[in-house]
Formats: C-alpha cells, structure tokens, sequence
C-alpha cells in the first residue's frame, strides 16, 4: 500500500479532519501495534491501546498543535505513554530499579514496509524447511518456543536452535542487500 | 556482516520473542549500549525480526471494519475528553541507575588462553585414505584417478569419490576401503548410482563392482546413505548389525566410543539385523542399540538431530560432556584429558557448526558453564 506524505495527510486535517485521521490510521495502525506490542507483549492490550489512541485522536484536536515533521514522534510517543501508563496499572509493585528497557528506535517501526516484507519473506522462503518452520512460527506467527517445540515435535532447545540458524541466515543474506536502507535510520527524520 | 556473539544472539531472539528473563535482558541491554556497531546490529536485526512479523500480522487487518470501531466509539464518547500524556522520567532516570550499574559492573569473560589457541592452530589434517584390493594404500589428499580391472575411481580436490564400472561380468568380487580420519570428510558415489557421505573418523568397505546379486558394504563411524533403486538389495553392515534396503535415504551412526549405534531412517523403508532383532523401520524411525548390553528398541526421532552433520551442523541434547568431547575430537582431531571427573557428567543442549573453530565452540563451552580448558603437553586439559 502507497501511503501519503505526513504533511500531505496532516494539511488535509482542517478541511476534512475523518479523512486525514483515518489516512494516519492505514499508514500507522499496523507499525504502532507492533510497536506497543514490543513494550506490552501482549498483542490483544496492543491493539486495544492504538485503537483507544486513535479514537482520541478523532475526539481531541491535539494533532493541530503537531507540525508534519514531528508527527511521527508525537504518535510513537503517545503510543509507549499509554503502555507505560498501562504497565504502572497492571503492577504497581514493579521495581523499576530490577528492569532495564531494550530499546529499539521509533524508525525500526516506522520504517516497516512493503519493500523490506517482500525481500525477508522471500529470504525466509529459501531457509531449509525445519528451520524456515521454527521462523515462520516463532518470529511470523509470535508462537512461544513451547508450543513450536510440541507441534514441530522436537524439543525446545532444537527449535532455539533452528531459530538461530534462520536469523543468522537472514542477517547475512539481509543485512548487506538492505543495510544501505537502514543506514539512514538514525539521521533520517521526515 | 556484523559479528553478534552466540549468547547475545540467543537473547536478541529471546527479547524479541518475549521469552527473556531479566537477568539476560539486562545483559543484552549492557551489549547494546556497549559500541555504535553493536546498537546498529541489534536495529537490523530488530528491523528484520518486526518487518517479519508485520507481514503475518497485515494479513489479518481489515482495515474498513477496523476503522469503523474506532469511528463508533470516538462518536459515543464525543464529549469525554481523557486522554494525557506522561512522560515517565522517574523510569527514566531508574534505567539510567540500572545501565551505569550494569556498565560499571559488568564481568568480562576470560579469553581463552593463548596456548590453546596455539595447540588448535598446530593440528595438522591427516589425508583420507583408499586401501585397494590389491592391499595399495593411497593417499587421498589431491585429486588423483586410479584405474583398476574393472573398476575406476576418482577423487576430487572437494572431496568426492566416484566410483565407475568398466566391465560388468566380474565373477568375483574384490573390497576397496576408505577410511576418513578424525576432522575428515568424504562423499562416495558408487558405481550402482548410490552415495555415501561420510562423517569424520569412519570408514566404508565397498565392492570393486556391483553384480546383479547382492549390494554390500561395511561401516564403521558414521554415514549417511542415499541409496538407488534397483532389483537387488543393499545390505550395510556394521559391527553388531546390518541394514538391508531396496532404494531409501538413512543414517547409521556406529561408532565404538559412543553409547549406542543409531539407525534413522528418512526416506523408504529398511530392515534392521541384529543377533536377536529383526525389524522393519519406517520414516522418522530409528534403531537404537546399546553398545554395552547390546538392548535394542525403535522410537520416532526428529530425523534433523541425526542427519544434520553432513550439512556440517551438529545438534546435541542433554549430551554428556565426555560424550561431547569425544565428539569434538572426532571433528577437530585433539587430545583432551578430564582432569576433574565430575565434569564428565555435565549435560549440554546446543548445536555447533563444523566450520567454527573449535576455539569458539570450546570459548562458547566455558562461557555457559564452569569449565576451563587449558592445554599441557599437547593435550587439552579439562577442569
């Protein structure tokens, strides 16, 4: 799917406020779950929370303040707040000081898109068929080790095993083919 | 591509998949923030993990009925407005404790010791050898043609052996031998269209030629076997059994150091000899005998796990470190030496690739468990 320009989307906000919302929502609904479902693992509460975000969004008229360039970070941003916000909820016991946060850049998300999908699924088709298995149901499919290991009938160690070889494969075969398009993740802010 | 240690690889795929534990998420966050290069890899590798997963995930959008949710409820609740941000700079400034904490007390691992590393480079690769009929010995370490009545074979620089026939009506049958040392390797295409690949310190004693009658070989060590289909059948041997075949795909581990000698089947159907035992296996079955009380029984196995060698990978589960080692020796061709018996029991999971060096995998030894390697008089010291 071609999506519009931020700017594009957001000058339409005035004149037709449903429409440009609903065109943030086809670009970003997919990254942004993703993204919450990093912070939350939970992909049910994942979707819950962008779907929540996005109708405030439809609710409020925050998204006038917001310029073309920041908008990005404005959504990404106030999609971990709401799983922060979540997180405190769910257990106001958590000792912030025993957890640290992995963190991956708000462009890893942002930058999901058609052209990387097809050229990792096409690597994926070209793993051996155990380890493409153990790929497609652990890193596609967001199964638990546990229950691959039962269904593929091999033990758990065997499928991490597996899983290993795969990603390994496609950081070789990925990571010099697409590297130059993620070189630019960390300057690159539109 | 950027190297990304084995440990560190096992936590990205279990941050990634939401199977890691605190302790481990704190060590990748440590080797994260730990160099440009290595936050660089783990955004490439992320990248490629989510971009993955987004393509499951899009199939199942549907973004009209999605879209018409969210319009019903912002309708309903037009009026409420509820939504804030907070920015959490106390769980901020808390990671900031917990990555200088890490950073400040972060163990590095012990390199292995220079002498080891000497001793691994020092070991020098024995050639494969043919023993011919006629009791010639040749060393298979270019690629050499011998022609014999009968029969011709070749070898190759990559390590294939052909076999061809040249006269079809021989009477008797004469025995070449291929022996493979320690850290060898070799694949045999006979003269009936069959192939053997042969995995380190193992040997195959196969027909000068193939008359119509009978097909049969003798095996020691470990071989797979794919095996072509004609009217007779295919018989290999090992010390203490034999598998009888038409055309099929197997594996027959029967090394004298190991616990058990293991037939899998793959492909097909054959059936196994022994003494007391005779029995047919299906594919995914194997054959498993004690070597000690010689006690047989056939179970289903994940065929990989015992075919996988002749790609070069090797999978091991809850394997005893004695056992392990003996098996490394098989691909690297060293001497070791428990030093403290105890460890003999350890058990390992894991899987190496025969083309690491045998440097890593032992590093990669130490780093998971209470191990240290050292090496005295040409021998690997165990304690």
């Amino acid at each position: 799917m071609v999506h519009d320009s931020d700017s594009n989307i957001l000058s339409l906000l005035r004149k037709d406020k449903a429409t440009s919302i609903r065109m943030l929502f086809e670009k970003y609904y997919l990254k942004l779950v993703i993204y919450a479902e990093f912070n939350i693992k939970d992909r049910n509460i994942a979707e819950d929370i962008v779907q929540e975000f996005f109708v405030k969004l439809l609710e409020d008229n925050y998204l006038k303040t917001v310029s073309s360039t920041a908008l990005r970070s404005y959504l990404f941003t106030s999609v971990r707040n709401s799983c922060r916000t979540y997180l405190s909820k769910k257990d106001t016991l958590k000792d912030f000081l025993d957890i640290s946060e992995v963190e991956i850049p708000d462009e890893v998300f942002a930058n999901i898109d058609e052209e990387r999908i097809n050229k990792i699924m096409s690597e994926i088709e070209l793993l051996p068929e155990r380890t493409r298995m153990a790929v497609q149901n652990v890193m596609l499919k967001g199964k638990k080790y546990k229950d691959v290991a039962t269904e593929m009938g091999i033990s758990v160690n065997t499928v991490k095993f597996l899983l290993k070889e795969g990603t390994k494969r496609l950081r070789e075969r990925l990571s010099e083919d697409t590297l130059n398009l993620y070189f630019f993740l960390s300057s690159k802010i539109i | 591509m950027y190297n990304i240690p084995e440990d560190i690889h096992e936590y990205i795929l279990d941050e990634l998949s939401g199977e890691i534990t605190n302790e481990n998420r704190n060590k990748l966050v440590c080797w994260i923030n730990d160099s440009e290069e290595n936050k660089k890899a783990w955004n490439v590798f992320s990248s490629i993990w989510l971009n993955g997963l987004a393509a499951e995930r899009e199939k199942d959008i549907n973004y009209g009925s999605l879209w018409n949710s969210v319009a019903i409820k912002s309708n309903k609740r037009r009026k409420k407005k509820i939504f804030f941000i907070i920015t959490s700079v106390a769980a901020s400034i808390a990671i900031l404790f917990v990555v200088a904490h890490l950073i400040l007390f972060n163990k590095n691992l012990e390199p292995i010791s220079v002498s080891l590393s000497e001793y691994v480079n020092s070991i020098e690769p024995v050639a494969p050898k043919l023993i011919l009929p006629s009791g010639e010995e040749i060393n298979l370490s270019e690629s050499i043609n011998i022609e014999k009545t009968g029969f011709i074979l070749s070898a190759d620089e990559d390590k294939n052996l052909i076999q061809t026939s040249s006269i079809s009506d021989i009477t008797t049958i004469e025995y070449n031998t291929l022996i493979i040392p320690k850290a060898g390797e070799y694949t045999l295409s006979l003269a009936d269209g069959s192939k053997v690949f042969l995995n380190s310190e193992s040997s195959i004693k196969f027909p000068s030629s193939f008359n119509s009658e009978t097909r049969e070989v003798w095996i020691t060590g470990e071989a797979y076997f794919i095996i072509a289909k004609k009217d007779s059948p295919f018989i290999a041997h090992t010390d203490n059994s034999s598998v009888k075949v038409l055309g099929t795909e197997f594996n027959i581990m029967a090394y004298e150091d190991e616990e058990a000698t293991e037939i899998t089947l793959v492909k097909g159907e054959i059936n196994v000899d022994t003494d007391n035992f005779s029995e047919k296996l299906r594919p995914g079955q194997q054959f498993r005998m004690d070597n000690q009380t010689l006690n047989a029984n056939i179970r289903m196995v994940d065929v990989d796990n015992y075919t996988m060698w002749k790609e070069g990978t090797q999978i091991f589960d809850d394997i005893r470190l004695e056992q392990l080692m003996v098996r490394l020796r098989r691909w690297y061709d060293f001497n070791f030496k428990f030093e403290n018996d105890k460890l003999k029991d350890k058990l390992f999971t894991g899987g190496f690739r025969k083309y690491d060096s045998l440097e890593k995998i032992l590093n990669m030894i130490e780093n998971v468990n209470d191990v240290h390697f050292t090496v005295k008089d040409n021998t690997i010291i165990i304690d």
